[in-house]
């Protein structure tokens, strides 16, 4: 029951990105928060609902961005699938966190640069790189540390383990 | 007898002294012992006065720091109260003078019928260049209206729902406006980038591009109504080798700091789409 609070937490997390983070850019480049809250939770290791979460962030972000909202849902739901195989492999939480953010990050710059260039838009790999992926990645990580203690604790609250 | 005569020998004694020291006194025989016992006086009383009041500063001041940190704690919180009351005034001055500009602009331009949003967030997606704007169909907002500033063109709405709308700038990569430069009437298509940058293709060769010139929509195609600022030159590219020159353009808004548009809903853009001939096997 307490996983419900999933709709207005991601619901808030869509808000603030196109309200705010979407604002804040380096370069080109902007802070995925969605993407962070989604690797933090889907790495946590006693979260059972990472999917669900996924595609409820997925679809939020589709409805308020212009690019094509398959892409947006590759662009969440392959982090996912990475987190839930990294959170077999490997017993550090922020380890995890941290490759899938990068992994997604990456997959952002390679999804907008072959949306690009299918659309046969002009643009230089250099530029969607240095000015678009790489400030991205910064900021990313910059935000997951106040972000890990958050959605940490909150999915402590939701899956209280054995010890609480 | 005797011992009461003796009694008034020591008082007359005694008087005649007084009134002989007083006497000396009235004479001004006494004044330089006077005054160095005043002095001596003096300079006491002044050094045990400025002990006591050090002393007394010592032992009243912990009571006047706790009343001056509440003073300052008072203080500090009034400042930053007036601090943000400056910081709403003067975003209300700025939101004012935009929306004075645009009351310009659309006075300016009486034909066209406008409604004016405010720019509530941006797309998710750095490779996209989109706004939300907290306008919709309710306001009679429909797709492909234009989107425009008292600086110039925006871009034009490109999807809707009831009480809000995306719309794609003219910076988006996957925007193009037909243009013209408005000294030599020399048509271009103006086309964005991922990096927001602007330019100007299609420019014949043989049209004399100058930096500095202003570009204004055409209207052709009729997505765009005609003559409305788009930028300015920035640079210009030829060669001659290829077909057509290449400009780069500063545009005229300022797209990072968007706050206020205004949509012109009395025109209606035309699809042309049907007459673009297509190649059937």
């Amino acid at each position: 029951m307490r996983s419900l609070i999933a709709f207005p937490l991601l619901f808030l997390v869509a808000i603030l990105q196109s309200a705010l983070f979407s604002r804040l850019s380096l370069l080109n480049g902007h802070a995925d928060l969605m993407l962070i809250v989604l690797a933090i939770w889907s790495t946590h290791p006693r979260v059972a609902h990472a999917w669900e979460w996924t595609l409820i962030g997925a679809m939020l972000i589709a409805f308020l961005s212009a690019f094509p909202w398959p892409l947006t849902f590759l662009l969440y739901l392959i982090p996912t699938a990475l987190a839930q195989t990294l959170r077999a492999a490997l017993r550090s939480h922020v380890l995890s966190t941290l490759i899938v953010l990068f992994t997604g990050t990456l997959l952002m710059g390679l999804l907008g640069w072959g949306y690009l260039f299918i659309l046969q838009s002009t643009f230089s790999v250099s530029d969607i790189f240095g000015e678009i992926v790489s400030p991205s990645l910064l900021l990313n990580i910059l935000l997951t540390l106040p972000a890990f203690i958050l959605i940490t604790r909150l999915a402590n609250w939701v899956y209280p383990g054995e010890e609480e | 007898m005797k011992q009461l005569f003796s009694r008034t020998l020591q008082t007359t004694v005694l008087f005649l002294i007084i009134g002989g020291i007083l006497a000396l006194a009235f004479g001004g025989y006494f004044r330089p012992l006077s005054a160095w016992v005043g002095a001596a006086w003096v300079a006491t009383q002044t050094w045990i006065s400025s002990r006591y009041l050090a002393v007394q500063q010592f032992l009243t001041a912990p009571q006047d720091i706790v009343a001056l940190r509440q003073r300052n704690l008072e203080l500090e919180a009034q400042v930053s109260q007036l601090q943000a009351q400056v910081i709403e005034l003067q975003q209300q001055v700025a939101d004012r003078e935009i929306l004075a500009a645009l009351v310009r602009y659309s006075r300016a331009n009486p034909t066209n019928t406008y409604k004016a949003a405010q720019v509530i967030g941006r797309d998710p997606s750095p490779f996209m260049h989109y706004v939300i704007i907290n306008a919709g169909s309710n306001d009679g907002l429909r797709r492909g209206m234009p989107v425009v500033t008292h600086q110039g063109l925006v871009g034009r709405v490109e999807a809707v729902i009831d009480n809000a709308a995306r719309v794609q700038l003219i910076t988006d990569p996957n925007s193009s406006v037909n243009v013209r430069l408005q000294n030599s009437r020399t048509e271009a298509v103006l086309i964005g980038s991922v990096t927001a940058d602007l330019s100007l293709e299609m420019i014949p060769q043989d049209a004399q591009v100058i930096v500095g010139d202003l570009v204004l929509t055409s209207g052709l195609g009729g997505v765009f109504p005609p003559n409305i600022p788009v930028g300015q030159v920035l640079d210009v590219r030829k060669r001659e080798a290829e077909l057509f020159q290449q400009a780069t353009l500063k545009p005229t808004v300022d797209f990072n700091q968007l706050s206020i548009v205004l949509v012109i809903l009395n025109f209606t853009p035309v699809d042309i789409s049907p007459l673009i001939p297509t190649v059937t096997p």
